[in-house]
């Protein structure tokens, strides 16, 4: 038996996944302010039902459940499409959070592996039950997910690359008209806690550059082009689509480096 | 993204302490061979065990007591496997044997000093302080680096050498100074290390050598890092690295003749009081830790520093020279690997910019090509990968088993490899000496033929010479036909085939030397009585001679077709009698061997 | 008609098409020429022991056999089970485990003369198929332990019986880093006083 004790200079995945859930606080706060109790039995079925989904899913896989389960991966997944998706249809909410973790990350081979994330897949598949109609800016969510979003970029939690990229592509196509994403409170959602993820996107800095880049390219096309209202829907399609391209874009940018 | 290495750093410095003379002290024979008895009593400095090899070093007796055991002992090393240890229990009297200062020592040659150090235990990173090897060939070094950088967390045990004894360090440097001779003598330290760092400004100033302040992050203060940044380009090939602690040793061993038996630990961690102990050699860690103070609850003992250190499953485990840090650690009962979530920051902490995660990935798959390919060799097993790795990956680990694996597969290829070569080394070296020989008894029967045609030729009056020759050819014939003979029946003798051999060869020569004077002779006495029949009468047998001369020749010829007849059989037996001899060698041997291992398997299972 | 002409267009298509990946598969295969002989290529896999144990009169042997196919890969212990799975990868065969009656593995050992015993009868150098045996007539000889492969060629010959096998050191870390056990150990102060 021999194993290296160390000291840690960095968080735990566990302390990791808690923190993003503390980041989402001021959110959920102003959500609650907005909602009501509502707000607190979407957030409770929704764990639930992540929690059985991803039990569910590890049981098949003959994995330990309780140590991939306190992690808190499904916790915050429930979390983020409570966020995301209106809370009115409780029973659509339930279902596609329970259907994104088993079949985008159970069905992957857990949280390691699963090339897309599945809030990412939760929303596109709600997405196809939602009816089209213009969301309104939350201009209060909004800033309480900025500022969540800051207080994990200094915590050094948040892997920027990506979402500056696409953040910098929205900016620029402001003349395109496109300007009114950055009101949409799913746009930071996704860019704060989706697009940092670590096994769905690239993992060079240069690969979420371009990666973040392509998404923000992606969804303003399908949005100007396809007229589609939703730009939460909208960019998780484009981040589902352009995780396929994580591998290449990991195969272009990363190499062995310069040997000594 | 470029993140400063930030590791936990002591707050303050720890006091000095001398830890109380433990109850029982185990002392690892690393590379030495005992030299004392179980029961004996020995005294202070009393010589335990010598050195047995180029890497080891001799063990003193810390203090004066009795040797209670001598055999495989737990030591602080990964996995605590068994290693010749000896177990000492102290009488608490502490009675030394009287130290003899060598006041020789400027005359000392570098190699005198390296085995002067190994005799007295001083140890460095591997082995002796100064590697024998090194000190037996290497030129004066062009630079010498006394690294007293603290390289782990937690880590003060040399600060407070320095400290403490900043004077004695000095005086260690200068003798080494003085024996090597190098080009340049730094003293590299860390920025950290104020205290050290004032306590030595003032005696560098006075010196000939210089200190360097390091301000790089964590590893630069290994050796390697510490070379690569110190040694000008010229010097690179030619630079040593000394550890602080060796070098403080090995001037009390020069310059005191006090074998080295203490080092100062650096005890921390959750323990009471973090402090620096002043500990015996194989004082057991427990002891250490009760020093510092060690909380009732359930610890994690940690030896080494808290980035390359390695669990200790007993606390009664001794020290050895390389202790140089004891942390008590939390148990992390939480510490379970999770799969590797890509996050990328031990790619972006790793100092050597390697890609930990495809490293990992490769490694763990026993790809080691592909490690190769991702740079194994590069990793300079810093840790801070597996410290910062949000999934608790054993990456270290990992890295440090695959290098191992890689090196030692390096090995056994270049072994391989030599052998190859020497055993066709070999074969041709049989084959070119079996041709050899049978070049030379060629060449001596050619020589042979020639000097009879010679003689012949020179004496073409004479019946009688004719015949002298034919008889003489005919008894060399008889005896290269008795060696041809000899050679033949080799095979049939074969246990001592080869010998019979060298004995035939010698034997044939000898017969060739022999018949060859007698030719010799007979051809000197031929060509005088050609020369007196020549002087009687020239003219008259003018007319016989080419009668003469060719049933000479006819005569020559003959002899000539049948010693050559006879060379190549000997040359075509030769080879073909060795390889059966060979042949019948290895197989006799096999089937020996066979017998051998049938005749102890019975045994066995007899048993 | 067109019927006739499409189905021709598409086996001339087919047919291109094959050419093609013919003529690019010969182009970008490795040239066998350039390669070194089969026999030569399992060579340099096998561990140079000379030990004899597959049969042969050395490794070169046995790799020569090995190349016309008259022996099996199971033939050398001193290659061990990566050597079988080594030389399976080489020839495109399954791996073969060892004969139940093969030589046992052993660890890698070098031989060591008694020189107290040794008569000086040069027999064990003209058995040591690497010349790692120096010595002469009626003098002591001694082994050049790190040319030594451990064939144990040289234990039979010997009249004597001075020469024994002793476990190769690799010094100085003779210890080795054991695979990864994610599991941590913790001590309770105490536990060993």
């Amino acid at each position: 038996m021999m194993s290296t004790p160390l000291i840690r200079l960095a968080p735990t995945l566990a302390s990791r996944n808690r923190q993003q859930l503390l980041a989402l606080l001021p959110a959920i706060a102003i959500l609650f302010w907005q909602l009501g109790p509502q707000l607190l039995l979407a957030l409770l079925l929704a764990t639930v039902s992540a929690l059985l989904a991803d039990g569910l899913g590890l049981a098949l896989r003959r994995q330990a459940i309780w140590p991939v389960l306190r992690q808190g991966d499904a916790v915050l997944s429930a979390v983020l499409l409570t966020l995301l998706l209106p809370t009115a249809t409780l029973p659509l909410l339930c279902m596609c959070t329970g259907a994104a973790i088993l079949l985008l990350r159970q069905l992957f081979g857990g949280s390691g592996s699963s090339l897309f994330h599945p809030v990412a897949g939760g929303l596109l598949l709600a997405g196809l039950w939602l009816p089209a109609s213009l969301p309104h800016a939350n201009l209060p969510l909004t800033l309480a997910l900025l500022a969540g979003g800051l207080w994990l970029l200094w915590r050094g939690l948040l892997r920027w690359q990506a979402p500056l990229g696409l953040v910098l592509v929205v900016l620029i196509a402001l003349p395109v008209g496109s300007g009114w994403l950055l009101g949409q409170s799913a746009l930071w959602l996704l860019a704060g806690w989706v697009m940092s993820d670590g096994s769905s996107t690239p993992i060079t800095p240069r690969g979420r550059l371009i990666y973040g880049q392509a998404a923000g390219m992606l969804c303003i096309s399908l949005v100007t082009l396809t007229t589609s209202p939703d730009a939460g829907v909208t960019l998780a399609a484009s981040l589902l689509l352009l995780s396929a391209t994580a591998p290449l874009l990991d195969k272009l940018t990363l190499s062995p480096g310069r040997r000594t | 993204m470029s993140r400063q290495t930030r590791l936990p750093a002591a707050a303050s410095s720890h006091p000095l302490t001398t830890l109380p003379l433990p109850a029982q002290l185990n002392l690892w024979l690393q590379g030495s061979r005992c030299c004392v008895e179980v029961g004996q009593r020995v005294l202070k400095h009393q010589l335990l065990a010598q050195a047995d090899n180029e890497f080891g070093a001799a063990v003193h007796a810390p203090t004066s007591g009795h040797i209670r055991a001598i055999g495989p002992l737990p030591q602080a090393l990964p996995d605590a496997p068994l290693r010749d240890g000896l177990q000492l229990q102290p009488d608490g009297q502490d009675e030394a044997l009287p130290l003899q200062a060598n006041t020789d020592w400027p005359a000392l040659s570098p190699l005198a000093l390296a085995i002067r150090l190994q005799d007295m235990g001083v140890m460095g990173q591997h082995g002796p302080l100064l590697p024998l090897a090194w000190a037996a060939a290497a030129p004066p070094p062009a630079l010498l680096i006394i690294n007293a950088v603290e390289n782990e967390p937690f880590l003060q045990a040399d600060s407070t050498l320095l400290r403490e004894q900043a004077a004695a360090v000095a005086d260690a440097m200068a003798m080494l100074g003085r024996i090597l001779q190098p080009a340049r003598l730094v003293l590299a330290i860390q920025q950290e290390q104020g205290a050290a760092i004032n306590a030595l400004r003032s005696l560098a100033a006075s010196q000939s050598w210089q200190l360097e302040v390091i301000q790089a992050p964590y590893p630069a203060g290994d050796d390697a890092p510490l070379l690569q940044s110190l040694a000008r380009p010229e010097e690179s090939s030619n630079s040593l690295c000394l550890p602080l602690a060796g070098v403080y040793a090995a001037g009390r061993a020069i310059l005191h003749g006090e074998p080295c038996i203490s080092r100062i630990v650096t005890v921390s961690g959750a323990v009471k009081q973090p402090q620096n102990i002043l500990a015996l050699l194989g004082s057991p860690v427990a002891d250490l830790l009760a020093c510092a103070g060690l909380p009732p609850q359930r610890h994690a003992i940690v030896h080494g520093g808290g980035l390359r250190g390695f669990a200790l499953p007993d606390t009664a485990i001794g020290i050895h020279q390389h202790s140089h840090c004891l942390l008590a650690l939390a148990d992390q009962a939480e510490l379970i690997a999770q799969p590797c979530v890509r996050c990328g920051d031990c790619a972006s902490i790793c100092p050597s910019q390697l890609q930990p995660q495809e490293l990992y990935w490769h490694c763990s798959q026993q790809q080691l090509e592909q490690a190769q390919h991702w740079r194994l060799a590069d990793c300079s097993q810093c840790g801070l990968c597996s410290a910062v790795c949000p999934s608790q990956l054993p990456l270290l680990d990992t890295f440090r088993q695959a290098s191992q694996q890689l090196l030692l597969a390096e090995q056994q290829q270049s072994a391989a490899d030599a052998a190859r070569q020497r055993h066709r080394f070999r074969q041709f070296r049989l084959e070119r000496d079996k041709q050899e020989k049978a070049q030379r008894l060629a060449e001596r029967a050619a020589q042979q033929a020639a000097k009879l045609a010679q003689q012949q030729a020179a004496a073409p009056s004479s019946t009688e010479p004719a015949a002298v020759v034919a008889d003489k050819q005919a008894a060399i014939a008889a005896a290269m036909a008795r060696a041809a003979e000899r050679q033949q029946q080799r095979p049939d003798t074969a246990p001592s085939a080869s010998t019979s051999e060298r004995d035939a060869a010698i034997a044939a020569n000898r017969q060739a030397t022999i018949d060859a004077a007698m030719a010799r002779a007979a051809a000197r006495k031929a060509a005088q009585d050609a020369a007196k029949a020549a002087a009687a009468d020239s003219p008259a047998n003018n007319s016989a001679a080419p009668g003469l001369n060719q049933q000479q020749q006819a005569l020559i010829q003959a002899a000539m077709q049948r010693a050559s007849a006879q060379k190549t059989a000997a040359t075509a037996n030769s080879p073909a009698a060795m390889d059966e001899d060979k042949k019948a060698l290895i197989a006799a041997a096999m089937a020996r061997a066979a017998a051998q291992k049938a005749a102890r398997d019975a045994g066995e299972q007899e048993k | 008609m067109t019927l006739v002409l499409r189905l021709l267009l598409l086996w001339l298509a087919i047919w291109l098409l094959g050419k093609i990946l013919r003529s690019s598969a010969l182009k970008l295969r490795p040239a066998a020429a350039s390669l070194p002989p089969l026999a030569e290529r399992i060579d340099a896999l096998l561990p140079q022991t000379q030990c004899g144990q597959c049969g042969h009169a050395g490794c070169q042997p046995y790799a020569q056999a090995l190349a016309r196919g008259e022996d099996s890969i199971n033939r050398c212990p001193p290659g061990g089970e990566d050597g079988i799975r080594k030389l399976a990868a080489l020839l495109h065969t399954d791996y073969l485990p060892f004969a139940a009656d093969a030589p046992p593995q052993k660890p890698k050992a070098v031989a060591l003369i008694d020189e107290a015993t040794c008569i000086g009868c040069t027999l064990c150098i003209q058995a040591c198929p690497v010349d790692a045996i120096l010595g002469s007539a009626k003098q002591m000889h001694t082994v050049l332990a790190d040319e030594c492969t451990g064939c144990e060629l040289c234990l039979a010959p010997c009249p004597v019986d001075c020469i024994s096998m002793r476990p190769a050191t690799s010094l100085p870390a003779d210890w080795r880093w054991g695979y990864p056990v994610i599991a941590i150990k913790a001590v309770k102060p105490g536990t060993a006083a």
